[in-house]
């Protein structure tokens, strides 16, 4: 084993300029060290394997696949990785870790690189490597105390199969110091639970004008002092997220504010927004006149669906987004063989042309309901037969389909389960554009809920969900389900910072489990 | 000056790589921009980027591992991939009414017939006596889903989607 491992070491020289060209993919959590609990940890499961290459790309399932692990953290940083390895029966690891405890190693994360052979390209199931990294809590005491700058750790996988590469995938924690608190100040009073973490946007001004100022914390907030608005143009206002709560958005305080410490701005306690959705359920192989497995598909299109519907609740609701999903309608047209139903099972949503069609289509089934009160007031989502996993019908609706189009759904049973909720924020977003390099996200990271693919995590970022909330053209808005009480909207320009809006990446620090914070997510 | 500045670092690279290190080199960057394209492709979720567009400058690498992904679906890294991610979603979704195992049976049966229908939309667009061969083969196939069935014959038959 260890001769192997030479030839892989040697024959890697070859490879290298290739795989620092390309981007690893990026798992990365951000911690404000402050709050961490003692026993928090980072965590992923690695797969080891070919993934989808076959032969023609070198991954002969004859080869033996090596796995290169490379750590890097900043100096007098205290932390271990731990490494589980399943479904492996020979396991060699150069050099050798410092505990070996059955099938799991652990090793003092140190800058410097770690080989682990022994396994077998066609091992079925597939050896997998559950990673865990914990940092000792002395460590971070001293970051607090010290008010160090962020510090990162990274862990990054390397898998090849002889020269080939295979995967490559990044682990990051970055570790931040909490600032220090504000002795005097104005204070932001947030009902609620003190456990629960609160995200808060103030206007104002000090010696110079303040947007936007982010804070954390439950309860009492104490902010630097604000004074009234002098040579900051108003309005001054502020906006309020919180754990199942709606936003709340007040679009004037700037009498709240005076010269002297001891303000306060008095959060409230909105219920969340409820979206009102309609299921139709139009799946069915009746291709031909032949349809099978209509019972088992009928029961698999619900479960498939409430499954997707009830992430996207807990999604939307629970972090930070204040927004859940009521359904007002749902249809099981899965045994029909009606031919409006027949030809709604084929919608897609891919330009102007089908948009359009698949419209007309949808509002034909629609029609044999009669009259429907929530229309025009409510999501539709439609899962059909035919289509790619999940398309949102407002990108290429034009004309008199805009406002049925930006409506509408189309799901298929290609989906995972968190393509319903993307598609929900597109409508919500009111945007078709994703999460990526063209709207100011960094790439590479997996885990923002609006990623082009790859979802692996359900974040959004407090832009996001500040647009999906207050924006003119959001379903909320358009559909009228926010409270009178808490009604007022913003118009945002583009994906970047304007005088209404944060830019769409805009993110505070957060340690919201179970969701991958993420880390910036803007890029640089 | 800045073209001299260029022709010397290119120079210096010229005697510093050997040629047979240049070429495996290139032939490397070019598996993993198959690697990434056919990534790409398999996870797309709106697909409008010219995805499979950009996959099919690499079909002579790819078309092999299509055709596999068709008969057999993802590989076991990527099941046991996905398989992780399906865990962790169902155990941060207190909200869902369905066990743990029936959400990653639901999840895992329409990942695997989404690998298996991109594969055979690729494939429909690759057109050669293999790949037709493997449409040909999957729309036979009863142990396939029946919307995997019908994909294979409409990218042979030409009437993909894309």
């Amino acid at each position: 084993m260890r001769r192997g491992l030479r030839g892989f070491i040697t024959a890697s020289g070859l490879m290298l300029s290739a795989i620092a060209i390309a981007e690893p993919r990026l798992y990365q959590e951000h911690y404000a060290v402050c709050d961490l609990p003692l026993n928090r940890q980072f965590a992923q499961v690695i797969a080891v394997g070919c993934q989808d290459i076959g032969t023609a790309v070198g991954c002969s399932t004859s080869t033996n696949l090596a796995l290169k692990v490379r750590f890097t953290a900043p100096a007098g940083a205290q932390a271990k990785a731990r490494l589980t390895v399943r479904n492996v029966s020979s396991l060699s690891l150069t050099p050798p870790p410092a505990l070996v405890t059955g099938n799991t190693v652990t090793f003092n994360i140190v800058p410097g690189e770690f080989s682990i052979g022994g396994f077998s390209a066609n091992a079925d199931p597939a050896p997998v490597i559950m990673v865990s990294v914990q940092v000792a809590q002395s460590w971070l005491v001293g970051l607090q105390s010290q008010q160090s700058p962020p510090q990162k750790i990274t862990l990054r996988f390397t898998q090849t199969a002889g020269v080939t590469p295979v995967s490559d995938i990044m682990l990051a924690g970055i570790y931040s110091a909490c600032p220090p608190p504000v002795a005097n100040g104005d204070f932001v009073i947030v009902p609620g639970p003190p456990a629960r973490k609160s995200v808060v946007l103030v206007d104002g001004e000090r010696s110079s004008c303040v947007t936007r100022e982010a804070h954390l914390g439950a309860g009492i907030i104490t902010i630097e002092n604000l004074v009234p608005l002098n040579a900051c143009s108003p309005p001054a206002r502020a906006a309020i997220f919180g754990h199942q709560r709606a936003v709340d958005f007040q679009p004037n305080t700037g009498a709240t504010w005076t010269p002297s410490n001891g303000d306060k701005l008095l959060g409230n306690k909105f219920v969340p927004v409820v979206e009102r959705v309609g299921l139709w359920l139009l799946y069915a192989n009746c291709v031909g006149g032949s349809c099978a497995n209509r019972v088992a598909e009928a029961g698999t299109v619900l479960d498939v669906a409430e499954a997707s519907l009830n992430l996207a609740k807990d999604r939307y609701q629970h972090l930070f987004g204040g927004i859940t999903f009521d359904v007002v309608r749902k249809l099981d047209l899965t045994d029909s063989n009606k031919p409006k139903v027949e030809a709604a099972r084929t919608l897609f949503c891919n330009n102007s042309s089908r948009t359009h069609d698949s419209i007309e289509a949808f509002r034909q089934v629609r029609s044999m309901f009669g009259w429907d009160v929530s229309f025009g007031k409510r999501l539709d989502i439609v899962f059909v037969r035919s289509g790619l996993g999940g398309e949102w019908c407002g990108t290429h609706a034009t004309g008199n389909d805009v406002v049925p189009g930006s409506d509408l759904i189309v799901m298929t049973l290609l989906n995972d389960p968190f393509i319903l909720a993307h598609e929900i924020g597109h409508a919500l977003l009111d945007s078709g554009e994703h999460a990526d390099s063209a709207n100011g996200f960094i790439t590479g990271t997996y885990n923002n809920l609006m990623r082009p693919a790859g979802l692996t995590g359900g974040y959004l970022t407090i832009g996001q969900l500040y647009r999906m909330n207050l924006l003119r053209n959001s379903a909320l808005n358009r559909h009228g389900a926010r409270p009178a009480a808490n009604s007022s909207i913003v118009d945002c320009e583009g994906f970047g910072e304007s005088e209404q809006c944060p830019a769409l990446c805009f993110d505070v620090l957060r340690d919201v489990q179970p969701v991958i914070s993420g880390g910036p997510q803007c890029a640089e | 000056m800045r073209g001299v500045g260029s022709t010397i670092i290119l120079f210096t690279l010229g005697v510093l790589t050997a040629p047979g290190h240049l070429e495996a080199d290139q032939r490397t960057a070019r598996i993993t921009a198959a690697q990434r394209a056919l990534d790409a492709w398999y996870t797309c979720i709106e697909c409008q980027d010219g995805e499979l567009d950009k996959l099919l400058r690499y079909r002579d690498l790819v078309e092999e591992t299509l055709i596999h992904t068709l008969q057999n679906g993802p590989s076991p890294a990527r099941r046991a991939e996905i398989e992780a991610g399906l865990r962790s979603s169902h155990q941060s979704s207190p909200s869902q009414t369905i066990s743990e195992d029936r959400y990653v049976e639901l999840f895992m049966s329409n990942a695997d017939a989404k690998f298996r229908t991109r594969a055979a939309m690729a494939l429909g667009r690759v057109r050669s006596q293999d790949a037709l061969q493997a449409l040909r083969e999957a729309e036979r196939n009863e142990k396939l889903r029946p919307d995997v069935r019908l994909a294979a014959k409409e990218a042979r038959t030409g009437r993909s989607v894309r």
